[in-house]
């Protein structure tokens, strides 16, 4: 359980002020006057892809992370991706798309990946992991792990402290 | 006072007139910025990326600030020549520039390093003893002072125990840090505001002194008329999706560039300066830095604590330095192995996981190429004694987490999983020694050296004023004019240079 942060004198980014969980939407990004502007954006095929491969990824005991926290998660991967350039888009586009190729195959199934059911998909997943090709996960995997994790849900299971180390009066 | 202007905001053609025209408000443009305004001159900085105060940086979770303040949302990574890393380059791409990014660290030069560039690249004014009241100046401006060892992370005590046991030892590492509470995420924006970037110090410094600081304005061209420099012109960001819009000119009596180590250069590439030397965007030193994992059966934690307090310079002469280090939950998670279930065991872990970071004091084989958009090709070629160095600090490295009763430690190996004692004998034994440098997981946080300072035109682009070779009034005043590696964090060189550099102008 993750105890409370001690009060600060300005507000806190909110994942680690909220111990409870928050709905999908309420993290805000401030209101800062230099956001990155959105310079593009990922291709719905594509989204649905990585969605299908972080459902995999993310699964627990064969179980999907909760749709919410899903959501969540392309949302911010969406926004992620649409303030990178268009060399980065490139980069994870073409990620997601081997994968959806090779991670099938790999696992004895017809792609598109996209289209299996989630006990297909992790199998396949790990088949990839497992083999020669698992490089290609590599980055896809970070970017989605760091996000992820930002959640306060998967990051209070995971037993992930927030804190500071010194407790500050306000 | 003058408030930052933003260029996104602005839906004309931007034409302005100063005595100094700075490019780029990172570590080195915010300080020449800062110390010629309060000399009394008109000073402009232009900044390509946004403004981002650091109270609203301070909100941010680590993903918010990549996308908004880092440069290609912190995807940038170098073409790897040879038995080289590819290595993911971290930089500034806002109002403040990296130094709103660093961990704080602030190591002056190495007594080495100067020695170096007295005798082997003739500086002889570079000395310890002329830097030291820019030091002094630099180290009062950002409150620098040691981590009290209180302050250490659970991860860094252990690493300290190890080093013990095996005959080393850490010592308390020095930042700009004013009441730090120890929540690890200075690289992503300070929580508690205790981090003095220029965001906190300089800058606001230099628009107190009246000097003007315009984001979103991207600057093309160095404007010369015959052998000198009149100004720059360039594009503001104004347009849907930050796209370059209206003209921006500017009219100067001088112009510092201070756009850091990869963009500088092709600025003076693309203006025509120092072709004659054929060094502009060469002799790229990067510092390539991994981490070295291990875990602990006690929960370490170790993101409690001040992000980077310690230090290991023992191994310098194998070139190898540790840096005590962390990283965000979600990018620790992203290191363990497996998919579903498998993963999620995995990252049930992370709570008890330690890191401690090696920095490799690198030859530098490093180059930026243009192209033809605005992001350039970045090459480097890593040489044969950082190879050794690399398989140095994995072995040592590795070694001190295990004497500190590690049961497993993660190397930063592509396709590599956790190994326990007998495992990684095995792989000191017979693979380690042939191991490829190209699957070496490596960040470069401190691109060095692509417009060096020199003693000739033939051999450097700036002389020991900072001055380009072939256009008067033209200089630069950011890490590329560092002369070669330095083998720890360049901050507070950078920051010193600055200081040294404006002090200089002033005196002349």
């Amino acid at each position: 359980m993750i105890e409370p942060p001690p009060p600060l004198p300005f507000e806190p980014h909110p994942l680690v002020a909220l111990p409870q969980p928050v709905k999908p939407g309420a993290i805000d990004l401030p209101r800062a006057c230099g956001q990155a502007p959105q310079t593009g954006a990922l291709s719905q095929s594509i989204l649905h892809t990585t969605q299908a491969i972080a459902e995999a990824l993310f699964s627990n005991e064969g179980h999907a992370p909760p749709p919410e926290r899903m959501q969540w998660l392309m949302d911010e991967y969406a926004d992620f991706m649409s303030r990178a350039n268009a060399r980065g888009r490139f980069m994870f586009t073409a990620a997601a798309w081997a994968i959806s190729i090779a991670a099938p195959m790999m696992g004895g199934r017809w792609p598109p990946y996209r289209k299996l059911g989630l006990a297909d998909r992790i199998t396949c997943l790990q088949a990839l992991d497992a083999s020669a090709l698992s490089p290609l996960l590599l980055a896809l995997k970070a970017i989605l792990c760091m996000i992820y994790y930002e959640h306060p849900d998967p990051a209070r299971e995971a037993g992930m402290n927030l804190g500071p180390k010194v407790q500050r009066d306000a | 006072m003058h408030d930052v202007q933003h260029g996104r905001d602005h839906d004309s053609d931007l034409v302005l007139d100063a005595d100094v025209v700075v490019v780029g408000s990172g570590a080195g443009g915010a300080v020449a910025a800062c110390l010629l305004a309060e000399a009394g001159l008109d000073v402009l900085i232009l900044e390509e990326g946004g403004h981002v105060h650091p109270d609203e940086h301070a909100k941010m979770r680590p993903s918010q600030s990549l996308r908004h303040l880092w440069r290609e949302a912190g995807l940038t990574a170098t073409m790897a020549l040879g038995d080289s890393p590819l290595i993911n380059v971290m930089m500034g791409r806002c109002v403040g520039g990296s130094s709103m990014l660093t961990g704080g660290v602030c190591f002056r030069t190495p007594q080495a390093v100067l020695h170096e560039w007295q005798t082997k690249r003739g500086l002889v004014d570079l000395t310890a003893e002329q830097l030291e009241p820019y030091y002094r100046e630099v180290e009062d401006a950002i409150h620098v002072s040691d981590v009290p060892e209180h302050m250490r992370s659970r991860s860094t005590q252990l690493f300290g125990e190890g080093a013990r046991k095996l005959g080393y030892s850490l010592k308390p590492m020095r930042r700009n840090t004013k009441d730090c509470v120890g929540w690890s995420t200075c690289n992503f924006g300070c929580p508690s505001g205790a981090k003095m970037s220029v965001g906190r110090s300089y800058l606001p410094r230099a628009l107190r002194a009246g000097a003007r600081l315009w984001s979103d304005c991207l600057v093309q061209k160095v404007d010369t008329e015959y052998d000198r420099a009149v100004g720059v012109r360039g594009r503001v960001l104004n347009r849907p999706g930050g796209r370059p819009g209206s003209r921006l000119r500017v009219r100067a009596q001088r112009v510092i560039l201070a756009a850091g180590s990869v963009y500088t250069p092709l600025l003076l590439q693309a203006s025509g300066v120092g072709r004659g030397s054929g060094q502009v965007g060469r002799n790229l030193t990067l510092h390539p830095a991994f981490r070295i994992m291990a875990r602990f059966d006690e929960r370490v934690d170790g993101g409690q604590g001040a992000l980077q307090s310690a230090f290991s310079s023992d191994f310098e002469p194998q070139g190898v330095q540790f840096n005590s280090v962390f990283v965000p939950g979600g990018i620790l998670a992203a290191t363990q192995p497996g998919v579903g279930s498998d993963h999620v065991k995995a990252t049930s872990q992370v709570p008890h996981l330690a890191i401690f970071g090696a920095n490799l004091h690198d030859e530098g084989g490093g180059a930026v190429h243009r192209l033809w958009g605005r992001e350039p090709i970045i090459s480097y070629r890593m040489g044969n004694a950082d190879r050794e160095a690399m398989r140095t600090a994995l072995r040592i490295g590795a070694q001190t987490f295990f004497a500190a009763g590690a049961q497993e430690v993660f190397l930063p190996i592509l396709g590599s999983h956790g190994m326990n004692r007998d495992q990684f004998a095995s792989f000191m034994q017979h693979d380690l020694p042939t191991l490829s440098a190209k699957k070496l997981e490596c960040t470069s946080q401190h691109p060095l050296g692509t417009c060096r300072m020199g003693t000739n035109a033939g051999n450097s682009v700036v002389d020991h004023n900072h001055q380009a070779w072939d256009v008067q009034n033209l200089y630069v005043a950011d890490g590329s004019v560092v002369p070669t590696s330095l083998g720890v964090n360049p901050q507070l060189t950078i920051m010193t240079m600055a200081t040294r550099f404006a002090r200089r102008l002033l005196a002349h």
